[in-house]
């Protein structure tokens, strides 16, 4: 790919990867970093042209953040609660929030990584807005089985959740 | 017929094709069953969207966008003339040699491997790449990466040692290096300045393979077409690599060293090494494989991870005898080769431009014995004159 081809892609690209790494990684430095490594391997890999390069990028990168995901510390769901409302104290103008939108986080984070990696990838990719047909090609299936895989990734995420949810004492919502 | 989870999911997204939609539309306004099927559905879609969405902060930060872009310029000019941010990459290139695949690249890089782990200070102990990639692709395993991080992580839970490697020891004459060694090791007339002489050890090792974690790094380089063979999970592979040498002529600083990165903190190593030239002697590693595990279909996915068809790979692959070929993988841009006649048979010299100066590799083979002279600069004539001088 020729540097300034290379660089329409970036422009074109960087925004979406970036917010389907997030939506895995759940932090936005993270995304950047595990962004802009998806991109340096898409320069130096040969043969990926511009009509591939998103779905190639877009694979690429949320695998890449799963895998991040997969590699950070396990907690259970007791340690992830009990760890965010002890940060409570320590937090800013919005302590209660703030503490709320933690545990929420490692909740889904944990959830997550509990997901085989096409599912993860799935729920990110439609979690940051892209159609059926651009899943179907980021995740290399056909588009008619997006629909199965959506409703089969919801379906244990839900299940998950609401298991770490239960075993961190908490209600279930309604 | 009731409509599936999977047409009511995308009925949802507004997903459905048009024809489809009106069709739809009509069974479940007289169907409650799908309708009480398609409010679980959305509830549970809402549900996840709803958790997602409000766990995880939507934008990204202020000026990543250009942050990103300026690293990346930085890498891509700092690549075009040679080097790559952070670690060198083309050290993996020089040190890769893949006797085909996966285990092949344990093998055969071994020579090459005792000679840059010494000259390039790259490879430690249980550092082994067990994956069928090219060069290109192989790059990728280079570098702070957290990939690489996961290759190393994958590599070393699977790798027992059987002979760990010694630390390398100078020793005073060819002769006492040949004692260590168990071969007749030969210096060049050429050259009349002694050289620095060292032994290195060799290794042994086993290693199981996870297929799974193995199939996982291999999509992650390859997007996912390529499909390793089932026989390869658990394969228990065995890499015996004997003691040789290295001579180190000129000024090559630290070569005794088992970590030679460590002598002179600054500059490349193309700075660092620009008036040394290494001769490295090795017999040729073993690698012991399980019997059902056919590694010319092994080759065959490494050779499309290069960027041949799968029927070429097919074809080709099957003029190889992988058991017995060593395979040097070069990078396809950058370097270039050539047969020459030296030592009384055929060897390649490699050359490659870096930074600081071209790099080459002369290497041959000869009574089971792997050869390879290689430096900085335009000694590659020097590097084959060096060869034809070996007594």
């Amino acid at each position: 790919m020729q540097p300034d081809q290379f660089e329409e892609v970036f422009q074109r690209h960087f925004s979406g990867v970036h917010r389907a790494v997030a939506r895995l990684v759940g932090d936005a430095a993270e995304a950047e970093d595990l962004t802009l490594e998806a991109f340096w391997r898409l320069w130096r890999t040969p043969g990926v042209d511009d009509g591939s390069c998103g779905p190639w990028l877009y694979r690429v990168a949320t695998r890449l953040g799963y895998n991040a995901l997969r590699a950070r510390t396990r907690r259970s769901g007791y340690e992830q609660a009990a760890g965010a409302e002890q940060e409570m104290n320590d937090a800013g103008e919005d302590p209660a929030n703030e503490a709320e939108r933690k545990i929420l986080l490692e909740r889904v984070q944990a959830t997550l990584r509990r997901l085989s990696v096409r599912h993860a990838q799935i729920l990110s990719l439609r979690m940051s807005g892209m159609s059926y047909r651009e899943i179907a090609a980021a995740i290399d299936v056909k588009a008619s089985s997006i629909g199965a895989l959506l409703a089969r990734a919801e379906s244990q995420f839900e299940e998950v959740y609401l298991e770490f949810e239960s075993a961190a004492g908490e209600s279930v919502d309604p | 017929m009731h409509l599936n989870d999977a047409q009511l999911r995308a009925q949802l997204d507004g997903e459905m094709a048009p024809a489809d939609a009106a069709e739809f539309d009509q069974h479940l306004s007289t169907c409650p069953a799908c309708q009480a099927r398609l409010v679980e559905i959305r509830q549970r879609a809402d549900f996840v969207a709803d958790h997602m969405a409000r766990a995880v902060p939507e934008e990204e930060n202020a000026g990543a966008k250009d942050r990103v872009w300026h690293d990346l310029s930085a890498r891509i000019s700092n690549r075009s003339v040679g080097r790559a941010g952070g670690r060198p990459r083309w050290k993996v290139s020089w040190a890769l040699a893949g006797l085909g695949a996966l285990l092949l690249i344990s093998l055969t890089f071994a020579p090459v491997r005792v000679w840059a782990g010494q000259f390039l200070g790259l490879f430690r102990v249980n550092q082994i790449t067990v994956l069928p990639v090219d060069v290109t692709q192989l790059s990728q395993l280079s570098g702070d990466t957290p990939f690489t991080e996961q290759v190393a992580k994958i590599i070393s839970s699977e790798v027992k040692m059987v002979r760990p490697p010694q630390d390398p020891q100078l020793v005073d004459s060819a002769a006492q290096a040949s004692a260590a060694v168990g071969f007749d090791v030969r210096l060049p007339s050429s050259r009349s300045d002694a050289p620095k002489l060292v032994v290195q050890s060799g290794e042994a090792f086993n290693l199981t393979i996870d297929r799974g974690q193995a199939q996982a790094l291999l999509d992650e380089l390859d997007g996912g077409r390529l499909t390793l063979p089932q026989a390869m999970d658990g394969a228990l592979i065995s890499v015996d690599i004997p003691a040789g040498i290295t001579a180190g002529y000129g000024d090559c600083p630290g070569i005794e060293l088992s970590d030679p990165s460590q002598v002179g903190e600054s500059g490349s190593p193309g700075r660092r090494y620009i008036n040394c030239v290494m001769l490295v002697e090795v017999p040729s590693p073993t690698v012991t494989t399980p019997p059902n595990l056919d590694v010319s279909e092994l080759a065959a996915i490494g050779l499309q991870l290069s960027g041949m068809s799968p029927a070429e790979a097919e074809a080709y692959s099957q003029t190889v005898d992988w058991t017995s070929t060593l395979v040097i993988p070069i990078p396809r841009n950058g370097a270039s080769y050539r047969k020459v006649d030296v030592d009384g048979g055929t060897g390649y010299l490699i050359e490659r431009p870096l930074d600081d100066a071209p790099q080459y590799v002369l290497v041959w083979t000869k009574g089971g014995i792997l050869y390879a002279i290689g430096g900085l600069g335009d000694g590659a004539q020097a590097a084959i004159d060096m060869a034809n001088s070996l007594p």
